[in-house]
């Protein structure tokens, strides 16, 4: 017999999936593949909501599940999207699946970026390569309730051009006024790349309309990414409880009971992904 | 308002068999029964099988309520819709004689899989239907620390009866309304008290305590102690001389951390949970092949730490540490707790 409960939306059981169809998939490199889902359900496409920083636990039944950033933004309902690399068991099995085969996914878990505490804020969103994909989905939000927000910059750093993550995106943010959209790679291997190169720490000088201290900074990259571009935020003057770092841990349960992800008394999936710049001085494990 | 009814009771030496045997009549019964050297806190079908004098049982009670192996879902791998849960039975189960130090740790197990905003239905399911039947610990073990952590070997934490060994059988003290239950349901077989009774239960109580050779540094300055004590250089000492087989979070009565992984098995999918250790190196490793917790002692940090900071920390000062004393008794590397604690307690000192 087969539950169906699990399609209707019952949420006691917080281990059970609700299924999605794959509406649409392509590459954004040569390893990471973007994945567009909705509910199977229809009905639950209206009620599903969630904040720009939190995570789904997606699972491919015989393989197993794994925590994924949302891209998408929740302005834009009915849509739930994610950036997989393909590097696991899990995420290699879902670069198996084709359009229309289905997934299990819980949630959306974790704390989420402060949406309320941001708005009328400026924004400065640091993304470093994989780090696109949840702070993609907070940038989106920015835009599309623009009035909400003062000056927002992106700055994007990708090794190469080739690694860059929704390319064709963010060019088309650079001829947006409404955005200070800065893209870097480290080195341009085609001779075509339209923006800087150098690290995305060499961006940080072109932000001048800013007020540091109604200033918020999100910033999600590669572990070695934090070190510079806080030492930047720094400097520009923004408090240390307005610099969020959207940060990762190993996760099994995604609830807070299995103990995975724990630093000291915290737990990343309840209490992060999002974390302040204090958070991680206080506590060593995050990120150093 | 308390029971009219008599909150002691006493059975009979003679009478323990039968005992045993009527609880067999009220569910799954659970009891230390020997295996080969040891004793293990299992399933027993006739009262010939509890063991009456036993060693501290290997497993604790975390086995009953969050099984080692546990299947979550299953799934047809074919099928289109693949979810179905695999909530447990809610069958009846009694524990008999557990030690009182074994069910106060359910306290801890409690605080993680009760705590909200997602309570677990599998282990709470579990939970509900546990009735625990303590034996004091007349004469504690060689390990035991209880008494210095604010436990005790007559504690009462948890159990619905505890039991006292006294000359002539079992003094019973009735401590919730489902004890009184099963002391009314075995009326024929329970007697009265007597006066000699009551003073040597006393007694032995009090020999108990005076039993404990064992015992911790303060446990709450431990945990003050710790707040500090992240970088300190004990934890790389003892990181050194851990192998890191974990055995010391699968004997603990308060660890619960737990693995998913899938498996399919004849056609059929599972979706399995097992328990974990933070001792392994895999517990913390990304995907990305960082891992936070990179060596043994910062492994080794992680498990004192929670027991004696974190947990304090996030459940009102309650330290997730009983005294059971196993992962001292039985690391093959005689890693000891205490040892750790005293140095914890010394470095403290120096720091201030």
């Amino acid at each position: 017999m087969i539950d169906n409960s699990c399609i209707a939306g019952d949420r006691s059981n917080p281990f059970l999936p609700e299924m999605m169809r794959i509406v649409r998939r392509f590459d954004l490199t040569s390893d990471v593949r973007f994945f567009q889902v909705r509910p199977t359900e229809a009905s639950r496409a209206l009620t599903l909501y969630y904040k720009p920083g939190t995570f789904m636990m997606v699972s491919n039944p015989g393989v197993g599940e794994a925590p994924l950033s949302i891209s998408s933004t929740p302005s834009r309902p009915g849509l739930i999207e994610f950036c997989v690399r393909n590097v696991g068991h899990v995420t290699n099995s879902l670069f198996r699946m084709k359009e229309n085969d289905e997934i299990g996914i819980r949630g959306p878990y974790g704390n989420g970026f402060p949406i309320e505490t941001l708005k009328g804020r400026d924004l400065i969103i640091v993304m470093g390569g994989l780090g696109a994909a949840p702070l993609r989905s907070l940038l989106l939000y920015a835009l599309d309730n623009r009035d909400d927000f003062g000056e927002i910059y992106l700055l994007h750093g990708a090794k190469n051009p080739h690694e860059m993550l929704f390319r064709k995106e963010f060019y088309d943010m650079m001829e947006r006024d409404d955005l200070h959209c800065m893209l870097s790679v480290d080195k341009d291997d085609t001779g075509k790349w339209p923006a800087k190169v150098g690290l995305v720490t060499s961006l940080f000088k072109e932000i001048k309309h800013i007020d540091p201290k109604t200033t918020h900074a999100a910033i999600c990259g590669p572990p070695v990414m934090y070190r510079f571009v806080l030492q930047e935020l720094l400097k520009l003057k923004i408090p240390k409880h307005q610099i969020l770092m959207n940060l990762e841990r190993r996760m099994k349960c995604g609830v807070g009971k299995c103990g995975h992800c724990v630093v000291r008394e915290v737990y990343t999936c309840l209490d992060g992904p999002v974390f302040s710049y204090w958070d991680v001085l206080n506590m060593k494990e995050l990120i150093y | 308002m308390v029971s009219k009814e008599e909150p002691l009771g006493f059975l009979p030496k003679e009478k323990l068999k039968e005992f045993v045997q009527e609880l067999l009549g009220l569910g799954v019964v659970l009891a230390p029964k020997k295996e080969g050297d040891i004793t293990i806190m299992q399933e027993i079908r006739t009262a010939g099988e509890l063991a009456e004098d036993f060693e501290q049982t290997r497993n604790n009670l975390r086995t009953i309520v969050e099984p080692q192996n546990e299947i979550l879902l299953t799934y047809q791998p074919s099928a289109e819709l693949f979810c179905e849960e695999n909530l447990p039975e809610e069958k009846q189960k009694i524990v008999f004689w557990c030690r009182p130090c074994d069910a106060r740790a359910i306290s801890y197990l409690d605080d993680n899989f009760k705590d909200e905003p997602f309570p677990d239905p599998y282990y709470i399911r579990r939970r509900d239907r546990v009735l625990l039947i303590g034996l004091g610990c007349d004469s504690p073990f060689p390990y035991c620390f209880c008494s210095s952590i604010g436990g005790s070997p007559f504690g009462k934490d948890n159990l619905d009866i505890v039991m006292t060994r006294v000359d002539r059988g079992y003094i019973l003290e009735y401590i919730t309304e489902n004890g009184q239950e099963i002391g009314r349901k075995m009326s024929d077989i329970i007697q009265r008290l007597t006066d000699d009774d009551m003073t040597e239960m006393r007694k032995v109580q009090e020999n108990a305590d005076k039993m404990i050779r064992r015992k911790a540094p303060d446990p709450s300055d431990i945990s003050r102690k710790l707040s500090s004590m992240f970088e300190s250089p004990i934890w790389k000492k003892w990181g050194d001389k851990c192998i890191g087989c974990g055995i010391c979070t699968y004997l603990c009565p308060t660890c619960w951390c737990f693995d998913i992984n899938d498996v399919e098995s004849r056609g059929k999918g599972y979706r399995i949970r097992t328990w974990d250790s933070c001792q392994f190196p895999l517990f913390t490793l990304h995907t990305s092949s960082h891992n936070p917790r990179p060596d043994k002692g910062s492994r080794v940090r992680q498990r004192v730490m929670h027991k004696y900071n974190y947990h304090p920390i996030n459940y009102g000062g309650r330290i997730a540490c009983v005294g059971c004393g196993r992962c001292s008794e039985l690391c093959p590397m005689d890693i000891d707790l205490i040892s750790i604690l005293e140095d914890i307690s010394k470095a403290g000192e120096k720091d201030a």
